[in-house]
């Protein structure tokens, strides 16, 4: 009572059939890097761009001359670019890339192409950080810890960070006991509500213009970075950035989902370990510095697959990195308004200009689905 | 005989969870897989087929006993050294997004592979090796997401492959697929299993497609796990006690159950070749009992005609009528009026 021929399949027939045809395809893993030259020349360019553009204008040889150690015509050109815009561009381009690095740390790691470290809170637990450190400085912890030597830079990124982990440490633990990435992403939410209310009972005891500091350190800012101050944040973020490189292989893998990823040989718990700690340094270092700038995180990873069109960390990350930083450097250019000397908050930049390009972009993919991974 | 390549220990398999008693679903197991064999892992729904997969490819862990692959514990080896002797196919369906068929089997070489995941020329041979063993070579450039279940459960299958492990376990590899895919899937890992020495282990619900391929199965039914080839579990009767069910009877002439319908009539059908046997699987299929030799029939069915003309007459009691279809067949079955008038048609025509 066969319903129908148990016979094997003609294996023999089929396979000659495709390998002739096959001839012409080549088996590879659909890389393209060398679309990674278009973002480095295109990072290039805004970096340029950012030096010379700003509510003076500085022509591009004066510019290329101080970069290589000489003076510009004027004395005060030199002085804008070494003292303002030359900080400047670097934070937005390490800031860019740190962002967009973990915002894709974080959508690999969740399976889900809404996270980024904003939508998890880990950009809020960092504001909370700040709030305690802003907000009380001045008063009694102030003096405690300038007597303690700690310098207020330091403290912000310490603050930061911390209030970053914590963050982090608190979805990943709501996550070993939800399997639903929805679920752990609405417990994210949730969290980022709970620090702003926080927030709001801090900013309702402190003093008025502590509230404005604050204010301020929230619109967002690549310009307030200083010499000083560079080393650290570029400390974090590269350390941040080698971890993301390092961990390449394992992104891949989790690909498939964290069992498969287990049973091709990762070690899950180390992984996890890494991507928090990248992570945290990443989007803490970057909040602490410039302020809790939401937009850059969550679209740079999409535009990179879009553009790339992988789903390969091998070229997703180094993608992520030069985008992330072009992205950053774009933004910085338009709040500068050029030729003027207003200075537009940048979390507004971001979005206003960032999210019709992303919505662009994803429409344009027609789905989703295919385009994230 | 060949050494088992997995042994397991009085395995006690089952849950942990917090704060509460563990929950057993099967203890005492001590079970033996050879190498090139395909063993099916057979059992009705929530009989702990997975969580015994899972429990053998150490990625839950045992409530006691060992499992031991090539004579080590599979939940002592790390994960690299695990992933380098088992692989496995899952029911979950991972979004791979814009990955390609090949990256997604090459995915497969992990274990071995440097820190960026770089293939050398070893492992691209080994990928297109296992692309080849599971014939998906036309799929190798194509997005997955835009594959058809068949398709990506073959480049899962060669991603396994990929891995070189001795030993595949796989979780209802069939279980998303239509009935030809079912079969082709099945043909191809047991021929898999033979022509590369590896053992294959999945659990599946297609009984008769398992009874037709594995090389032996387990039957994991109320704690217990009885193992043999198909055929001996079939004639002991375990196979039927491990489904038996209401309304449900194993027919062990044809290997497959049917459902149980008291009060269907007796018919018996005269006539030979594949139009015997849909008649028979129509007649079945509509509550009838098919009458073997012996008991008197309430109805006789006579197929005659070939192909493009098949005739059935019908003689029930002393009332004869012929149909040129099993749509009308039934239909006068069921209907002793209708049958009055096919008879009335048929001499018509």
């Amino acid at each position: 009572m066969s319903q129908f021929d148990f016979k094997p399949v003609p294996q023999q027939n089929t396979s000659t059939a495709s390998s002739a045809a096959l001839s012409a395809t080549r088996l590879d893993l659909g890389l393209r890097p060398a679309l990674l030259l278009v973002l480095v020349f295109g990072l290039m360019g805004a970096f340029l761009l950012v030096l010379a553009i700003g509510s003076v204008t500085i022509p591009l040889e004066q510019i290329i001359g101080v970069l290589l150690g000489g003076e510009a015509e004027r004395t005060a050109w030199t002085n804008i670019i070494l003292k303002f815009r030359l900080p400047k561009a670097l934070t937005a381009m390490l800031a860019g890339a740190a962002l967009g690095v973990s915002g894709l740390l974080m959508q690999t790691f969740f399976r889900n192409p809404l996270a980024g470290p904003f939508v998890l809170g880990i950009s809020s637990g960092a504001s909370l950080g700040v709030a305690l450190v802003v907000l009380s400085v001045g008063t009694v912890g102030g003096v405690l810890l300038a007597g303690l030597g700690l310098t207020g830079d330091l403290l912000l990124v310490l603050a930061a960070a911390l209030g970053a982990s914590l963050t982090l440490l608190i979805v990943l633990a709501a996550a070993r006991r939800v399997d639903s990435s929805m679920t752990l992403l609405i417990l994210g939410l949730m969290f980022g509500y709970l620090v702003s209310a926080l927030v709001s009972l801090l900013l309702f005891f402190a003093v008025p213009e502590r509230i404005q500091a604050y204010i301020n350190w929230t619109f967002g800012s690549f310009g307030g970075v200083t010499w000083d101050q560079l080393p650290i944040l570029a400390g974090a973020v590269l350390i941040g950035l080698s971890i993301a490189l390092l961990l390449i292989k394992s992104l891949n893998a989790l690909l498939l989902g964290e069992d498969y990823a287990r049973s091709l040989g990762l070690n899950i718990q180390l992984t996890r370990l890494a991507i928090i700690l990248a992570t945290a340094l990443l989007a803490g270092a970057v909040t602490a510095f410039c302020g809790p700038i939401g937009f850059i995180g969550l679209a740079v990873p999409h535009l990179c697959r879009s553009l790339l069109h992988t789903s390969d960390h091998r070229l997703l990350v180094p993608g992520t990195i030069l985008m992330g930083g072009l992205v950053a450097l774009i933004a910085a250019l338009i709040a500068e308004v050029p030729g003027q000397a207003v200075l537009l908050p940048l979390n507004a930049v971001t979005a206003l200009i960032g999210a019709p390009v992303v919505m662009l972009v994803i429409l344009r993919q027609r789905n989703l689905k295919r385009t994230f991974a | 005989m060949s050494k088992p390549l997995l042994v397991t220990h009085d395995l006690s398999i089952g849950y942990r969870p917090v704060r509460k008693t563990p929950i057993t679903i099967a203890q005492a197991l001590n079970l033996e897989l050879r190498p090139g064999a395909l063993v099916g892992l057979l059992g009705p729904n929530g009989a702990g087929k997975s969580t015994l997969l899972r429990t053998l490819a150490g990625m839950q862990p045992a409530l006691d006993g060992q499992v031991l692959l090539g004579g080590e514990d599979v939940h002592r080896l790390k994960a690299r050294a695990l992933a380098r002797r088992l692989s496995v196919v899952l029911t979950e369906r991972p979004n791979l997004g814009l990955m390609n068929g090949y990256a997604l089997v090459a995915l497969g070489r992990h274990p071995y592979t440097d820190w960026a995941g770089r293939l050398s020329k070893h492992d691209a041979a080994v990928v297109r090796w296992a692309i080849e063993a599971v014939d998906a070579l036309d799929l190798a450039d194509h997005p997955v997401m835009e594959l058809s279940d068949g398709q990506r459960q073959k480049l899962m299958i060669a991603r396994a492959l990929a891995q070189e492990s001795d030993l595949i376990i796989l979780d209802e590899p069939t279980a998303f697929l239509d009935l030809p895919r079912r079969v082709e899937i099945m043909h191809l890992l047991r021929h898999l299993a033979h022509s590369t020495g590896r053992s294959i282990l999945l659990s599946t619900h297609d009984l008769d497609l398992a009874l037709r391929t594995a090389d032996a199965l387990w039957l994991l039914a109320s704690g217990q796990i009885l193992t043999g080839t198909p055929e001996d579990l079939v004639l002991s009767g375990a196979f039927e006690a491990a489904f038996q069910g209401e309304g449900v009877h194993f027919d062990r002439q044809s290997g497959t159950f049917h459902l149980n319908r008291a009060g269907g009539s007796l018919v018996k059908v005269n006539g030979s070749g594949v139009p015997h046997i849909w008649t028979r699987r129509a007649l079945e299929r509509a509550g009838f009992e098919i009458a073997h030799n012996g008991t008197p029939p309430d109805a006789t069915i006579d197929v005659h005609g070939s192909a493009d003309q098949l005739v059935w007459h019908l003689h029930r009691d002393d009332q004869h009528s012929q149909h040129a279809s099993l749509e009308a067949l039934l239909h006068a079955l069921h209907d002793p009026d209708a049958a009055g008038n096919a008879q009335h048609n048929g001499h018509h025509d």
